[in-house]
């Protein structure tokens, strides 16, 4: 030992006793965590004492130290002199309702918390300045075998509790409960795990540094003045954690009659549904009183409680994080610290708190819709940029300043996106479908959808506008490579009548428009005329004898699906055919399905995009010129092919030459 | 504040722990690259842990008084090094006892104690310690009332603990000389003196020195150079089988003996089976210098050597 400890005389008597507390304490009202919450609450306002009174912080937390059949309460606070010694073993006989800061104790209960849980409670304690300290002693266990409702108090209490001082230097102040042997509910004393636990759920220990909003919720703390302490459990700090898996941090504060009577702040899950509490972690709401939780986790959120309008809540509360500290004194806690005391500040109190639970049963609901939507919308987004990618890809596919070489996938392809992004514009316009209506989305689409039209357009209305009757090809007994387009164009014309991008030309016109308007045999002469079998695009021939050209009465059988296939592969390299086949895929939506969009490879020279500059489709180049040179030059037909060969054989060379 | 610490503090002391103690200690954490754990009974101030609290990273201290663990703790608050520090509030034997036990007998013995100390206990089993420090009060080898010294069975389980860890440790021992014991110690000292005879070794010089009845023989009393060949002589018998043992020097001041022995877990072929003592061994432990330390007429502690003879 190394203090020697000297006794000092005192008397219980009836002004140390509160009228039913003894009782109460020695039934065991208080639940375990209560009685430990109890002790480190009478530390936590000796740490109050001593900030407000010597405005530093203490020298050290409050510590915890679960020590085998005893548990300690050290704190470095205000400490106590010989009268408050006396005094602090009063019951129910409090002095701190006098101070005029806010501690958090008023009942009285102090040291006599853990009457009916313990053997033996010390207390040693020294105040600043004093060279003495102070070790009260109650035998606890002896006291509750005689309580009874006859017992003297003084018979009671006589030589079952003492005093004693002894030695301590000056500068020290502390006080140090400990609680001894206990003897119901030990595990909430001597298992550091629950200690732990305990304290993290009921005591203002300090915001866990890992939390995602901790600078904003220690900002808010100073803000609304509300302390944390520094509570350690053998040593291991203790936090307040709280699920870091969340967002949208909040604070507001609840009022009645316009006076705050909470301050709160919340953060919401990240993803939809509940948050499962891990390590200790907070999840929910808890209703905080002089930095102590009151009560369970969302407190007041039942969905029927007797005198208040029936919540119509969906445990949504497990969908936050957060805190609600009552502001007023007024609003006092019971003994148990399990719910407020019955006024009708709290009546009116409870009733904005259960408005404020069900708000957040909307909100939840309403971020729930708000995400799932998000989501979609990301979704469909994603979706729409891949179309936009590859109709960027389709229409950078340059092959003259101007011009843009189709393939028939390509055509497919921007048929059945533009069929999807047209429904979606519908659905948007008319039905709930919150996701379409969102700006980006509608943006994005009305840029595809323009963007599609656009390169359609350039497909099929020249073809019409150049040859308004299809008897102009097929009257023609020209071979030329210009009458085949001139043929094409106007088969398309002729069966399509309405010249609607959104209607598919049939089966029978895609077999009609299967046959190439530039001969496969002159393509592959021209290639060779213009002695380039280096750079100069493949041209491969399109299987004849599949093919069907309506203008000279010849049928061949349906397109079979692997012949889409393979024509596909072919066309995809081929530019010259591809410039001719654009004409037979411009309406093929009916084959849509039987194609894959397998991706094209663009062209390394494609940047700018179709909606920066207008891009001519080779075939329509070459329908234009042909139109203008029917009409100019209808009576010499030598001097028209001349012009023609030569604008094609311009348009190889610059092909031929990147 | 009155203290009965029966291992006070003095200017001896504390020249002792910043010029020896903490040399040795900065030597070894040098050597092995990395803090040491602390195994030790430290006063409720901690003065040991305080001074050398740069090179620990871990300390078990070992209380059973709870007013000055209680003491402790707040003293580990105030140094900063609560979070390293685990009491084990018992008595040092049991403690030991616990720490040296084999995993498959100590669950019985561990599920009759409270959580908390359960805890500790098994925190502590798993540390590898690198200083043990202990302050012994009595004599070591005298029997108790119920056979062998206190002092006795918890050095043998501490040895035994730090055998199961193969760890080197340095072991720092303090005993008052004030304390019983003697007939124990000169039994030790005449038959491991008559062992080493039949060996064929001369041990004239070493008896007359260390059995002799004279007050003062070299300027060391009696149970000064009683300690000064049992400590290291005893030490070395009971960790034979495991721990190669060396001194680092050997302390007197006031009525203190104070001993730095090194263990280092034996390397090769194990010394099961052979004779104790070995020769060499033997020779270099008690050829190891003791120094006494004194305070002159300014303050100043001087150092002085006290020799005694060795194995031929």
């Amino acid at each position: 030992m190394n203090k020697q400890y000297r006794s000092l005389d005192d008397k219980f008597s009836i002004e140390d006793v509160g009228s039913t507390l003894l009782n109460h304490l020695a039934k065991g009202l208080y639940p375990a965590d209560e009685v430990l919450r109890e002790y480190i609450q009478n530390a936590i306002d000796a740490h109050r004492l001593w900030r407000h009174e010597t405005d530093t912080e203490p020298d050290g937390p409050i510590q915890i130290e679960v020590r085998g059949d005893c548990l300690s309460v050290l704190d470095y606070g205000i400490g106590m002199d010989e009268r408050e010694v006396r005094r602090v073993k009063s019951i129910a006989v409090t002095s701190k309702a006098d101070t005029e800061i806010d501690l958090t104790g008023h009942k009285g209960v102090g040291v006599w918390a853990g009457l009916s849980f313990f053997n033996i409670l010390t207390l040693q304690t020294t105040k600043r300045g004093l060279n003495k300290g102070y070790r009260l002693t109650i035998y606890f266990k002896k006291i509750v075998d005689l309580i009874s409702d006859r017992a003297d108090i003084g018979q009671v209490m006589k030589d079952n509790y003492f005093i004693e001082e002894y030695n301590e230097p000056e500068e020290e102040h502390y006080t140090i409960v400990t609680l001894q042997d206990p003897i119901r509910s030990s595990e909430w004393f001597t298992e550091v795990t629950r200690v732990r636990d305990a304290i993290q759920r009921i005591c203002p220990c300090p915001i866990d540094p890992n939390f995602v909003f901790y600078r904003k919720l220690v900002d808010w703390y100073n803000q609304h003045d509300l302390e944390m302490f520094r509570i350690e459990v053998d040593g291991i700090p203790i936090y307040r954690t709280f699920s870091s898996a969340v967002e949208q941090f909040k604070t507001s504060s609840i009022t009645i009659n316009d006076v705050v009577v909470a301050e709160y702040w919340h953060a919401i899950h990240k993803t939809n549904g509940k948050m499962t509490p891990t390590n200790g972690q907070q999840v929910g709401f808890r209703v905080v009183q002089s930095g102590f939780t009151l009560g369970e986790l969302n407190l007041y959120s039942e969905p029927m409680l007797a005198g208040f309008k029936a919540l119509n809540v969906n445990n949504y509360a497990s969908w936050y994080v957060g805190e609600v500290h009552i502001v007023p004194r007024s609003l006092r806690p019971n003994l148990q610290r399990n719910k407020l005391e019955e006024s009708e500040d709290t009546r009116l109190f409870i009733h904005r708190l259960r408005k404020f639970y069900q708000q957040l049963e909307d909100t939840a609901r309403d971020t729930a819709d708000k995400r799932n939507n998000a989501e979609k919308a990301r979704n469909i987004l994603s979706k729409y940029k891949e179309y936009e990618d590859k109709v960027n890809s389709i229409s950078n596919r340059e092959i003259l300043i101007g011009l843009v070489q189709l393939t028939r996938d390509d055509i497919d392809f921007l048929y059945s996106v533009k069929h999807r992004l047209e429904t979606d514009e519908q659905a948007a316009e008319t039905k709930k479908v919150v996701h379409l209506k969102d700006p980006s989305v509608k943006k994005t689409r009305i840029k595809i959808l323009g963007n599609i039209r656009l390169l359609l357009e350039r497909i099929e209305q020249p073809i019409i506008n150049i040859h308004g009757n299809h008897e102009l090809s097929t009257s023609s007994a020209s071979t030329s490579k210009s009458q085949n387009l001139s043929s094409q164009a106007n088969a398309v014309s002729s069966l399509e009548p309405e010249n609607s991008i959104d209607t598919p030309p049939s089966n029978e016109l895609l077999s009609t428009l299967t046959s190439s308007p530039f001969p496969s045999e002159e393509k592959t002469v021209e290639g060779e005329k213009h002695g380039d079998d280096v750079a100069q695009p493949k041209r491969t021939m399109l299987r004849e004898s599949s093919l069907t050209n309506e203008a000279e009465g010849v049928t061949t059988p349906q397109f079979a699906k692997e012949d889409i296939s393979e024509e596909k592969e072919i066309m995809s390299t081929n530019v010259n055919s591809t410039v001719a086949t654009d004409l037979h895929e411009t309406s093929s939506d009916k084959i849509h399905s039987k194609l894959d969009n397998s991706s094209l490879e663009t062209s390394e020279k494609a940047k700018s995009s179709i909606g920066q500059s207008r891009k001519i489709p080779v075939v329509y180049a070459i329908g234009l010129l042909e139109d203008v040179l029917s009409s100019e030059l209808s009576e010499d037909e030598d001097l028209r092919l001349g012009i023609l060969t030569k604008f094609r054989e311009r348009i190889d060379k610059v092909l031929l030459n990147g | 504040m009155a203290s009965d610490n029966p291992f006070p503090e003095s200017a001896e002391k504390n020249h002792l722990r910043i010029f020896h103690l903490q040399h040795a200690l900065a030597d070894y954490c040098e050597s092995i690259g990395h803090p040491l754990s602390y195994f030790g009974l430290p006063s409720a101030e901690m003065r040991d842990v305080e001074m050398w609290r740069p090179l620990l990273s871990h300390i078990t201290a070992v209380e059973r008084d709870p007013d000055v663990a209680l003491r402790m703790y707040r003293n580990a608050q105030k140094l900063g090094i609560r979070d390293k520090t685990v009491v084990i509030e018992m008595n040092l034997v049991e403690a030991t006892k616990l720490l040296a036990m084999e995993d498959k007998e100590i669950e019985l013995s561990l599920a009759l104690l409270p959580s908390s100390v359960r805890d500790r206990i098994t925190q502590v089993r798993r540390v590898s310690h690198h200083v043990v420090n202990l302050d012994l009060c009595g004599g070591f080898l005298y029997p108790s009332d119920r056979g062998e010294s206190e002092n006795a069975k918890l050095l043998r389980n501490l040895i035994n603990f730090q055998a199961k860890q193969k760890t080197a440790f340095l072991l720092i021992l303090t005993f008052a000389l004030r304390d019983t014991g003697k007939d124990d110690y000169d039994s030790f000292i005449t038959e491991t003196l008559d062992h080493l005879n039949k060996l064929g070794i001369n041990t004239s010089a070493l008896r007359k020195h260390y059995t002799s009845t004279r007050s003062r023989v070299a300027e060391q009393p009696p149970n000064l150079r009683r300690l000064r060949f049992c400590v290291p002589g005893y030490l070395h018998k009971i960790a034979f089988d495991n721990f190669q043992v060396s001194s680092l020097g050997a302390w007197y001041y006031k009525t203190f003996y104070h001993a730095i022995l090194f263990f280092e877990p034996r390397k090769g072929r194990s010394a099961l089976g052979k004779a104790w003592p070995p020769i060499d061994e033997f020779k270099e432990l008690l050829s190891a210098p003791m120094t006494r330390l004194k305070v002159n007429g300014v303050g100043e502690v001087i150092e002085e050597d006290l020799p005694a003879p060795s194995l031929p």
